[in-house]
This record gives structure tokens, C-alpha cells and sequence, in this order.
């Protein structure tokens, strides 16, 4: 299936808000331990810093949901082919 | 040291009753006046408002509730050895002033102004502190004011000058400005505000409040500061986006501690977003239940929808939740972009249509009038409702934008008024406030008709409750109060 979208999702600036969580609960697990979010999908690569998804086309708008919805913008979305970032795009 | 604190009179715009005119019981005072005593101050308490809240004095397009200069300033303990005067609200700044100004007249003690850090409609002191020390104070503080007034106090003491971070002060006729930097110390060890040295009963007495309210109530923070940077807000630059919960431990002792000290069972979330955080608000629920707490809890300043959900709602109700007020702000995504507010309408509906059916009373909030907003957004707005009014809302409460010192969109908002007094949610000096004001009116008009269509039996019960005074809504609540002083004024009354 193709993925032509990326999410990089700076962990070690997340405050534990979990609104993303809300809004996309099949996505993101809170880590009560850490006080942070995590990706649940087994595909994500992560390290204590960075955790990152290539997701498909129809998975897109949940994932800008969930960054709409981060306080902090730790959540960005890139298009894969361009290396554009679409989320936050300021 | 004897130190008296003043909680200025409440001020309310003729026809502005959802944005004007709330008697908020004040909390911020209440916190320091606790944590001066706790460090064996001796406070004197003036609640300007509480002391006489149903004296009203007509000024103008305003109504002023509360003691008149005279009595504000008899009230003062002659051997006072410092005053701190609450900038409460944008509203009541002229009034702030005029107060200063008596004091310096006939005191000749240091004066401290402490800014409102609770809530959207106060505003940052950093913005507006030149006229409050040509008025006479000495000291203007910034932020959490509970260990600056300590620090200051014994400065003044000791005859040193203020080293602390958050301080506005006059040194050899040179302007110090210290910027805020946000107090980092545990919510936790703060004493529970000092409600007994309120006159607490006057504002329960008055039968409306912030909240839909029974009988007795008392105001409730259980997280200071807010992380969104939302553009019409003063919380991003008096509180730097930092969110500080208190631990749920300490929120359920203080919920016991009113219960047991002034018999109160019902509790009103005072919190700029209790919710953010949602495993820390389940958890504050479960040690209410945990108690065996028999309470009703209500979050009445619009909290953000995306902290919350199923898994809290039904916590919620376990716990005592009848009320939740949501700040959806608009029904147009690109509106919530130049607010920078971060919103999603799914979700929204979502816990809307949750909050219907767990029983709980819910509000949405929206701000009409945001720079840059055009006609469509608007008709967004109102489409919004009514897909809100389809899933079970209670209530609307439709705002119109005013820019607050202290907010980002202050800088670039319209202005056109004479006095920091006018930025109400009514601000008639903005030249599309008729416009704006008319499609409020008429977005009211058709909550109204979209409830009779989907909600018939809700719209009946909402008629009832006004008459017998069981307010389940603000709405209902404000028809009561606007009735009462349309019957009263037939008598020559004012409220």
C-alpha cells in the first residue's frame, strides 16, 4: 500500500496534553510512566527523541486532527515525495 | 505586617449579561490571602462587590455593584502597612484607577496591584501599568502573586529594594521593569483559599453566578495556566503557554476541607482547561468516588474538547459532573487558524452528543468578530450550532471579539474606543458592531428555533426551570436576572 505521507513526532517536547490521543485514540497511547504520547503502530521508528510513521492518504486527515489539536505542534506531517512539510505550515 | 486587600466593585454593561457583570467569587485573592497568613501576615479583606452586592450605581453606559469610594475607604485599617488592589477584570480599570488614586489621597502606605491569572477577561498589567503608577501604586506584580507579595512585603520590611523576577516599580524616578519568568514551585503547598474571610453568603444569596448555581457554591482551580497559544487570550503572555495541574490528591482534600468548613456541595471549575491532561482529570474523579464524595461539579469556563472523551465523561458522571462548557470559538477552520486555536468539529460533536447522553448540561462557547473573519465563516459558525443543537446541546453563548491588553490579536484587533472600560464582549464602539450584534441576535433566534425543532421537550423544561429557579443553564439563569431587573425597575429599583 502506498505512503506517501510521513509523520515525525518530536517526543521529547510532547507535554502530555493527549489530545491527540482524544481525537485519534487508534493511533496514540499515553505512557503514563513517561507522561508522553507514543505511536501504537508497530511500523514506527523511535528513539527517546523522535518517534516516525509513513502513513497512507486516507490515514492523512486523522493524523492533521491530532496535530491541529497539539498545544505544542510536536506532531508534523510531511509529504514524502517532496520532503514539504503540510503540518504546522507556518 | 497588616496587610488589607481590596476586591474592587463588579461592573456590568446595560445588556451585556453573558459577558458582563459576573459575580466571580475572587479566587486569586483568596489563594494570597491564605498564603499571606500562612507567613503570619495579618490580611484585612475588602470585597468591594460582596460587601453590598445589590447596591447598584448607574455610570454611564455600566451598572456598578458593590461600596461606594466612601465606604471602600472607611473599610481600610488606618494601621495597615501595605495595600494590594485586585486588577480583576478589563471592565473595571477606570474604576481600578479611581480607587488608587483615593487611597494615595488618604494613605500613606505601599501600594501593590496584583493581576488575574484565572481567566480569559482579565488583562496583563505588563500592557497597562503606566497609568496604575501615575494613579499612586508602587508595585505592579505579574503573575502568580502569592510569593511575590511575600518577598515584597519583607523587602519593604527590611528597607531593600525588590530583586524578583514579575515586579513594575519606580526607582529614583526611573522605570523598573522586571518581565515574568512563571513561578515553578508545587500548586500543591499552597494553602486552600481563604473563603472565610469572604462574605461568601452575599454572593450565594444573589442566586445567579458564573455557573448555573442551586444554593451554595465556592470557585475551584485545580490547574493554573493554559498550553495553547490562542490568539485573543492574555494567558500566553501572563503565563508563558505553561499548564500547572495541582495533584488530584490535593484537589479532592480542598473539595472535602469546603465541605466540611462552609457545608458547600457544589463546586464550579474556575480552571482556564481543567481537562488538559485527561489522565490526570480521570484521576481527580476516581479519588471523588474513591470518597464517596456526594458533590456536583461544573466546568464553567469553556474547556478544550480535545481533552476529553468517552473514558472522561463517564468518569465525569460518576463523579458529580452536571455541567461542561466547551470553546469551540468558531465553526470556520480558517478563523480557528488565525486564532491559532486548534479545534476539531468532529470531536466536538462527539463530546456533545457523549455529554447528552450521560445526563450532564452542556455549553459551547463562540467568538464572532475575529479580525480577518468574513461573512462565510460566520454562516460556518452558525451552521456549527446547529449541528450541535442536533447532537443535544444545552446552551450557546455567542461573544463579540474585543481586543484584551495583553492578547496577541491586541496588537492588530480594531480599536476605536475611549477607555479600557469598553472592551466588553459587547464593545458597541467597534463600527460592525451592529452588524455583528444582529447576526448574534438572530444565531440566538435560531438556537432557539433549532432546539424546538430537535429538542421540544428540552426547550419546554429550559421555560420551567427559569420560573421555579432550578437553573440547569447560564441562559436560564440570565433570563432570570434580566427579568428581575426589568420588574424591579418598574418599581423604580435598579436590579
Amino acid at each position: 500500500m502506498e505512503k506517501p505521507y510521513k509523520v515525525v513526532f518530536h517526543k521529547k517536547n510532547c507535554i502530555g496534553v493527549v489530545a491527540c490521543e482524544v481525537v485519534f485514540p487508534e493511533a496514540w497511547k499515553y505512557e503514563k510512566d513517561k507522561g508522553v504520547v507514543t505511536l501504537k503502530s508497530p511500523d514506527a521508528t523511535k528513539t527517546n527523541e523522535k518517534e516516525e510513521l509513513f502513513i497512507t492518504k486516507e490515514e492523512l486527515s486523522k493524523f492533521m486532527e491530532s496535530a491541529e489539536v497539539c498545544p505544542v505542534e510536536v506532531i508534523e506531517i510531511y509529504e514524502v515525495a517532496t520532503n514539504k512539510k503540510i503540518f504546522p505550515n507556518r | 505586617m497588616k496587610v488589607t486587600l481590596i476586591n474592587p466593585n463588579i461592573r456590568t454593561q446595560k445588556g451585556d449579561f453573558f459577558g458582563s457583570g459576573i459575580p466571580f467569587l475572587p479566587i486569586t485573592l483568596a489563594y494570597l490571602t491564605a498564603y499571606l497568613r500562612k507567613h503570619n501576615h495579618i490580611p484585612q479583606v475588602i470585597d468591594a462587590f460582596g460587601e453590598k452586592p445589590t447596591t447598584i450605581v448607574e455610570e454611564g453606559d455600566f451598572l456598578v455593584q458593590g461600596l461606594s469610594m466612601q465606604e471602600i475607604m472607611d473599610s481600610i485599617d488606618p494601621d495597615c502597612d501595605a495595600i494590594i488592589l485586585y486588577a480583576s477584570l478589563v471592565i473595571t480599570h477606570n474604576s481600578n484607577i479611581c480607587i488608587i488614586k483615593e487611597i494615595r489621597k488618604k494613605f500613606d502606605v505601599p501600594i501593590f496591584l496584583i493581576e488575574n491569572i484565572h481567566s480569559v477577561v482579565g488583562y496583563s498589567l505588563l500592557k497597562v501599568h503606566d497609568e496604575y503608577l501615575a494613579a499612586g501604586v508602587n508595585y505592579v506584580l505579574l503573575g502568580d502573586s502569592e510569593e511575590k507579595c511575600v518577598e515584597l512585603l519583607q523587602n519593604i520590611k527590611e528597607g531593600i529594594q525588590p530583586t524578583m523576577e514579575g515586579i513594575i516599580f519606580m526607582s529614583n524616578g526611573k522605570k523598573i521593569i522586571r518581565k515574568n519568568k512563571v513561578s515553578k514551585t508545587n500548586l500543591d503547598t499552597f494553602p486552600f483559599p481563604a473563603w472565610d474571610l469572604f462574605p461568601i453568603k452575599n454572593y450565594w444569596a444573589l442566586q445567579y453566578a458564573h455557573a448555573p448555581m442551586k444554593e451554595s457554591y465556592l470557585p475551584l482551580l485545580t490547574s493554573r495556566g493554559c498550553p495553547y497559544p490562542c490568539e485573543f487570550c492574555v494567558t500566553p503572555l501572563i503565563l508563558g503557554k505553561l499548564w500547572r495541574p495541582r495533584s488530584p490528591h490535593n484537589v479532592v482534600d480542598e473539595i472535602e476541607h469546603s465541605i466540611k468548613e462552609y457545608g458547600v456541595t457544589e463546586f464550579h471549575i474556575e480552571d482556564l482547561n481543567p481537562t488538559v491532561g485527561k489522565y490526570r482529570f480521570i484521576d481527580i474523579c476516581k479519588e471523588i468516588v474513591k470518597r464517596d464524595l456526594k458533590i456536583e461539579l461544573k466546568i464553567v469556563a469553556g474547556t478544550k474538547a480535545e481533552t476529553f472523551d468517552k473514558e472522561t465523561i463517564g468518569w465525569m458522571k460518576k463523579a458529580g459532573f452536571s455541567y461542561v462548557s466547551i470553546s469551540p470559538e468558531s465553526g470556520s477552520k480558517k478563523v480557528l487558524s488565525k486564532m491559532k486555536k486548534g479545534f476539531s468539529h468532529r470531536h466536538g460533536i462527539d463530546v456533545i452528543s457523549r455529554l447528552r447522553k450521560a445526563g450532564i448540561t452542556s455549553q459551547a462557547c463562540f467568538v464572532l468578530g475575529f479580525p480577518g473573519e468574513k461573512k462565510k465563516d460566520l454562516q460556518m459558525t452558525r451552521s456549527y450550532i446547529k449541528q450541535l443543537v442536533q447532537a443535544g446541546i444545552d446552551e450557546v453563548a455567542i461573544f463579540i471579539m474585543t481586543p484584551i491588553p495583553g492578547s496577541a490579536a491586541f496588537d492588530y484587533a480594531p480599536d476605536g474606543y475611549e477607555n479600557l472600560n469598553q472592551l466588553t464582549f459587547s464593545p458597541k464602539w467597534r463600527p460592525e458592531y451592529k452588524e455583528l450584534r444582529n447576526y448574534r441576535n438572530h444565531t440566538y433566534v435560531l438556537f432557539f428555533l433549532w432546539k424546538l425543532l430537535y429538542q421540544p421537550w428540552a426547550l419546554s423544561k429550559m421555560v420551567g426551570r427559569v420560573f421555579t429557579k432550578n437553573f440547569n443553564t447560564k441562559m436560564e439563569m440570565a433570563f432570570w436576572r434580566v427579568s428581575k431587573q426589568h420588574i424591579k425597575s418598574l418599581f423604580g429599583e435598579k436590579l
